[in-house]
């Protein structure tokens, strides 16, 4: 009796730990395979008949452009008088018709939106007509990367229409577009797009590589395949520069980095990439170098101001009232007089009611989002203050922090800086300024180890590369950027040749 | 795992953080004025915490103790308040004149010692009862203790006082060839003042000088940039007042370390900013009110020099002049012939405009 | 014998100035300045300057001694006392890195326990430091020398507020120049050099660096670096404090910090004293990654568990000895056999080493 119910949990136990993997469908023969998806509605499997036999034509019809086959493939084949394969493939005006009688690729084609024409029913060997429907977004203007100057492009989810709005871009022969498919059951396709001869052979494999082990069932969007690829899958930090320019991936490939894009998303990674990357925005290489350097340098500020402010306030109040100016010292009190908390509990009241509303805004539709934005920021934040929840200057310190991280360009390196302040605020109670330091060195030492596509991913930073910080924290000139980044080792470093320095003329002449 | 086992590191680190005691700003009372008298050879000490309420008014608030040593005050005032009191944001420490002239030297070096305490607090010698001073104070809706500090910053920011700080009473304190000084203040109608400099030779006050030597005291002192200077023209019946753009000092020694010469030499550069003898006669007479100037300059530099000599007073770092320029220096030799040392002044005054209207 | 080091390993020569300058800069500098006036008083600037450049030469026999083995100090230990003699004081070495940054941890902690949280809980804040430096070192020598650029480069902003109390100073303590004799100078200059201590790391990390050769270019700059700081900052503390006040003054840099004031940020030597973990941290990680890496070398152990030994060893011995006296006596024998060990060991060791070399020549 007990043992049987031992051999019974240890069976249980052996069922839920053993993985239990569906086993693979193997078709015999094309009608097999039919069988298996007329079990489904949306297969249509007919026969028409014409003057000399009959024509099996099957076809998925959620996936088939009815317009093409009803224009261009049933004309055909209901006038065609002659019965083999090959006179079919020779008279349908359409391009890419194959005659094949490889089940698993007829299967798969089938999948991709064919049309399956057969002479004999039995027969395994059959015509495929790709007639793909392809419905999906207008190419529109940037939504998340908006400039106001610049190309008015963004990324669809359709991959052609990607590859398209990039190809153009690149007119060259060494524009290379190298197309794998991912994910078990949604065989999505995934392409990996370089320039030969600049982009790095080593960088290339490694990409093409981690793409192949990918073991994923369905991959629904660039991210995952982002987060699948990354070198520490543990990190908060994004380590693929995701983007909807095609603008800016026709630029970057062309500095011999790595793009792919992949079918179903609007986002196109790029890598490898590095840190300093995340916080430019495409647009900085439209403005002049003087105004887009002081813009970079007040996002980089911007990224420390809302990292640190609150950790800060909550340090110095908690520990160093020595730190004080004399001056302020009686604005401080005096604000804080009235409050029943500590000042990490009054942060972090706050500091989630900012990350509750930009949460709810997101999740809104936009219209009600806003309203919900201006509502709850003005409204609880007044009530706040005025019923002694939390002080002013707090609350002024808590809405700077979060303006200011809204500055960061790519979205999901802006949620990374949302996230990692709430360490820093525990590390500022427990130790104070000591403690905000103590996280900023593990920050630092997580960043150091960090890797984007096995490249260092602090790069130009640490390992210092002087020449790489052209185009980072301020960006000089065109006339001082004619060198490829060092970090990518190219293959071919020089962009465009220098001018040859001008000879400095005299006044007045 | 590996998560796992960053949150039993988390845990343990959160159960760390009971273990640091917290100074809340708002939780915590500050120290902003400290005052010292003397009461039959105890201590007697008054601080005083400024109460920032809600409204934004500020209130001060005065505590007493008695007793010998810096601990001491400290338990008696904590039996007192409803808040811990916090001395990191002390702006001045004031001792009253008694109490100077016996040292307080042990008091202040607590001061120094502490890691939480600024060297920017302000030292100074009161003239009377501070505890008196203090409970009778007349001043509104202010931090007591910053307003006595900013008294006292505000003369030395119009160099009517020299620079003087916790840093640099010690510096001079300990220093070689010199003594210290802190201001002196006092209370005149109600309303804090500063009456002058207290001199120290070692760790007790022994001279003061009054507001009307202070300019003599800054020409000899520091290398002057906005002081103003108004004296008496008797041959010319009228009164000029001159205003400084530059002063240089320098001081020429010679002779052997146990007979030393020395001379300080003092070039002025000014301006006649009023002269009450008529507009048209000020071109004519400068070189007389510059010969004028000098005399009188020189006359009372000389005066004050060689009145602390003879108590053996050295405010001005004279000794560490000597000091830098001899290599066989010694401390105790100097202390003997210091009081016989021939010191000398010599003040060339040189007015560059007069005739600047304004 | 030597398998060489993959190329991802390596980092590029510029790095060894920041590794030989952040192991030369550490928790010395907050208040060597008294120590040094001890003998020769305000002329101890000029001892610094002498043992900076003894440090150069020393430096230079370690360099000339790599280049040559092209390998570190246990490939030399082997070639010139064998394998059980060269092991055995491979050990010693080993052991002698790992003190090195023990001691450092545990005066930085004391700084803290001075100067910021008297009763700071010292189990958390070690578990934390040796929690982070174990991250550290696990990432590899390119995160160390990575950590140890930074802790150079972000700290560097303190270098101009060395000079803001100079207002405060008076340039006639320096006077007379030259008024010491020489052994008075000698004897400055002896307790000067334990604060150039550390540039014996490069024995160990010297196959990690690319360019070997040229990297001796950039390690002497970082001397010669740690020289410039180690100077201005004993000739601005000389002036700031006179030589009385200066005995009363432990942590001097610290002290001088305190008279710093902005409109924003009053007290100055907080913000220091935080910063400064920033300046000990790479130190402390420089000195265990090479005892651990010292140990494997000469065992062949996994360096992983040798540095959760050496971690646990320091998180047990920092909790055991509490008592001041022992501390005292155990980081003054540390930073004497420091002394020995770059003073008399090394040209030892360099004599040696170029007689073996030069026998084995002749055979």
């Amino acid at each position: 009796m007990r043992w049987e119910r031992i051999v019974l949990m240890i069976n249980w136990w052996k069922k839920w730990t053993q993985p239990n993997e569906q086993p693979k469908q193997e078709f015999k023969s094309i009608s097999a395979l039919f069988e298996q998806a007329k079990k489904s509605k949306d297969f249509v499997h007919y026969k028409i008949n014409n003057e000399h036999g009959s024509v099996w034509i099957s076809y998925i019809k959620t996936l088939v452009d009815t317009n093409m086959l009803q224009r261009d493939i049933l004309p055909t084949i209901q006038s065609n008088n002659k019965q083999s394969l090959e006179e079919i493939k020779g008279t349908v005006p359409i391009g890419n018709v194959k005659i094949t009688d490889d089940i698993e690729e007829i299967k798969k084609k089938l999948l991709g939106g064919s049309v399956i024409i057969q002479v004999k029913d039995q027969s395994n060997k059959c015509v495929i007509i790709k007639a793909q429907s392809k419905s999906g977004r207008e190419v529109a203007a940037p939504e998340i990367e908006f400039s106001v100057l610049g190309p008015k492009e963004a990324f669809v989810e359709s991959i052609d229409t990607n590859l398209h709005l990039i190809r153009k871009r690149i007119p060259s022969l060494q524009f290379t577009v190298k197309e794998m498919k991912v994910g078990t059951t949604s065989q999505t396709r995934v392409a990996v797009l370089y320039v030969e001869g600049i982009a790095n052979q080593e960088n290339i494999n490694t990409v093409l590589q981690r793409i192949d082990s990918i073991d994923f069932d369905h991959v629904t969007d660039s991210s995952f395949i982002t987060q699948l690829i990354a070198d520490d899958q543990n990190s908060p930090f994004p380590q693929l520069l995701d983007t909807e320019r095609p603008d800016r991936v026709s630029a970057v490939l062309n500095e011999g980095k790595i793009a792919f894009v992949i079918d179903g998303s609007p986002q196109v990674l790029i890598g490898p990439t590095n840190f300093i990357e995340f916080f430019s925005s495409f647009e900085d290489y439209f403005l002049n170098w003087h105004i887009a350097s002081a813009f970079r340098l007040i996002r980089m500020f911007s990224v420390f101001f809302s990292i640190f402010a609150t950790p800060v306030y909550v340090a110095v109040l908690t520990y160093h009232y020595e730190l004080i100016p004399k001056d302020l010292v009686s604005t401080l009190v005096t604000s804080r007089s009235a409050i029943p908390f500590a000042p990490i509990l009054e942060a972090l009241i706050l500091e989630l009611a900012i990350e509750l509303l930009r949460e709810a805004g997101a999740r809104l539709p936009t219209k009600v989002g806003q309203t919900i934005g201006i509502v709850g920021g003005i409204v609880i934040g007044t009530a706040s203050v005025e019923a002694g929840l939390t002080s002013n200057v707090l609350l002024i310190i808590v809405a700077l922090a979060a303006l200011a991280s809204f500055t960061t360009p790519v979205y999901k390196m802006g949620n990374t800086i949302r996230l990692i302040r709430f360490p820093f605020l525990l590390f500022a109670q427990i130790w104070g300024l000591l403690g905000i330091v103590l996280c900023f060195s593990f920050l630092l030492v997580h960043l150091l180890r960090l890797q984007s596509l096995g490249r260092p991913y602090l790069e130009p930073i640490f390992p210092p590369r002087i020449p790489d910080l052209k185009d980072t924290i301020i960006r000089l000139p065109f006339s001082s950027q004619s060198l490829r980044p060092l970090n990518l080792q190219t293959e071919s470093t020089v962009r465009f040749k220098k001018k040859k320095a001008k000879k400095k003329k005299d006044i007045d002449e | 795992m590996k998560q796992v086992l960053s949150l039993i590191v988390c845990v343990i680190l959160l159960s760390g953080c009971t273990t640091i005691e917290k100074e809340v700003l708002d939780e915590i009372y500050l120290v902003t004025l400290a005052g010292y008298d003397l009461e039959d050879d105890k201590i007697q000490a008054t601080l005083v915490v400024p109460i920032y309420q809600t409204e934004g008014t500020v209130r001060n608030e005065f505590y007493t103790a008695e007793g010998y040593l810096n601990q001491e005050l400290d338990k008696e005032i904590s039996l007192q308040t409803p808040n811990p009191v916090f001395p990191g944001k002390l702006e001045i420490a004031m001792f009253s004149e008694e109490f100077a002239s016996k040292g307080f030297i042990e008091l202040t070096d607590v001061y120094r010692r502490d890691p939480s305490i600024s060297a920017n607090v302000r030292l100074a010698v009161y003239d009377g009862n501070i505890k008196e001073f203090i409970y009778n104070q007349q001043v509104q809706n202010m931090d007591l203790g910053m307003h006595v500090a900013k008294i006292i910053e505000q003369a030395i920011e119009a160099e009517v006082l020299p620079k003087t700080n916790l840093h640099l009473f010690f510096q001079s304190y300990y220093g070689e060839g010199e003594d210290p000084f802190l201001p002196l203040l006092t209370r005149k109608n109600g309303k804090l003042k500063i009456k002058g400099i207290a001199l120290f030779k070692g760790e007790k006050m022994v001279d003061q000088v009054l507001d009307d030597r202070l300019y003599i005291f800054g020409v000899l002192h520091n290398e002057l940039t906005k002081g103003r200077l108004s004296i008496e023209l008797p041959k010319q019946n009228a009164r000029v007042s001159i205003g400084h753009v530059k002063t240089n000092k320098k001081v020429h020694i010679t002779g052997t370390s146990s007979s030393p010469n020395i001379k300080l030499s003092i070039d002025l550069t000014g301006t006649i900013d009023e002269y009450s003898g008529g507009r048209k006669r000020v071109d004519k007479n400068i070189k007389k009110i510059e010969n004028r100037v000098n005399q009188y300059l020189e006359k009372e530099t000389q005066k004050m020099i060689n009145s602390y000599q003879e108590q053996g007073v050295d405010p001005f770092g004279i000794g560490k002049e000597a000091k830098a320029h001899f290599r066989d220096w010694d401390s105790k030799t100097w202390q003997e012939i210091y009081p016989q040392v021939n010191i000398q002044t010599e003040i060339n005054m040189d007015i560059v405009q007069s005739g600047v209207i304004r | 014998m030597k398998t060489p080091i993959p190329d991802r390993f390596l980092v590029s020569a510029g790095i060894a100035f920041f590794l030989i300058h952040s192991m030369q800069i550490g928790i010395g500098i907050l208040g060597y300045q008294r120590d040094i006036a001890m003998a020769a008083g305000y002329d101890a600037w000029i001892s610094i300057l002498i043992s900076g450049i003894s440090i150069h030469i020393i430096l230079w026999m370690m360099y000339s001694m790599l280049n040559k083995e092209n390998g570190d100090l246990i490939s030399i230990h082997q070639r010139v006392f064998g394998k059980w003699i060269g092991g055995f004081l491979s050990t010693i070495a080993a052991f002698y890195f790992f003190f090195l940054g023990v001691t450092v941890l545990r005066s930085y902690i004391e700084v803290l326990q001075v100067w910021m949280f008297p009763e700071i809980n010292v189990p958390f804040v070690l578990g934390a430091f040796l929690l982070l430096i174990y991250y550290t070192i696990s990432g590899g020598f390119r995160v160390v020398a990575g950590v140890a650029f930074f802790g150079v480069i972000i700290p560097s902003f303190l270098i101009v507020f060395l000079f803001y109390p100079v207002p405060f100073g008076e340039l006639d303590y320096l006077r007379p120049i030259m008024n010491h004799s020489v052994t008075d100078l000698l004897k400055s200059t002896k307790a000067a050099t334990l604060s150039f201590l550390g540039i014996e790391v490069i024995l160990i990390l010297y196959p990690f660096l690319k360019n070997k050769e040229k990297s001796q270019k950039w390690a002497q700059l970082g001397v010669l670096f740690s020289t410039f700081i180690y100077t201005s900052t004993a000739i601005v503390t000389f002036m700031y404090f006179s030589q009385t006040q200066l005995e009363h003054t432990v942590w001097a840099t610290l002290s001088m910090f305190k008279i710093i004031e902005f409109p924003f940020v009053e007290r100055f030597e907080y913000i220091a004293i935080a910063t400064w973990a920033l300046v000990v941290f790479p130190n402390i990680c420089t000195s265990l990654w090479c005892a651990s890496r010292a140990i494997k070398r000469t065992y062949n152990f996994q360096q992983r568990w040798v540095l959760i030994f050496f971690l646990l060893t320091s998180y047990i011995a920092n909790l055991i000895f509490k008592d001041r006296e022992i501390i005292n006596v155990f980081i003054s024998s540390i930073s004497k056999s420091g002394f020995y060990m770059l003073y008399v060991y090394t040209p030892l060791l360099f004599i040696l080493y170029h007689l073996k070399i030069r026998r084995r020549h002749k055979k």
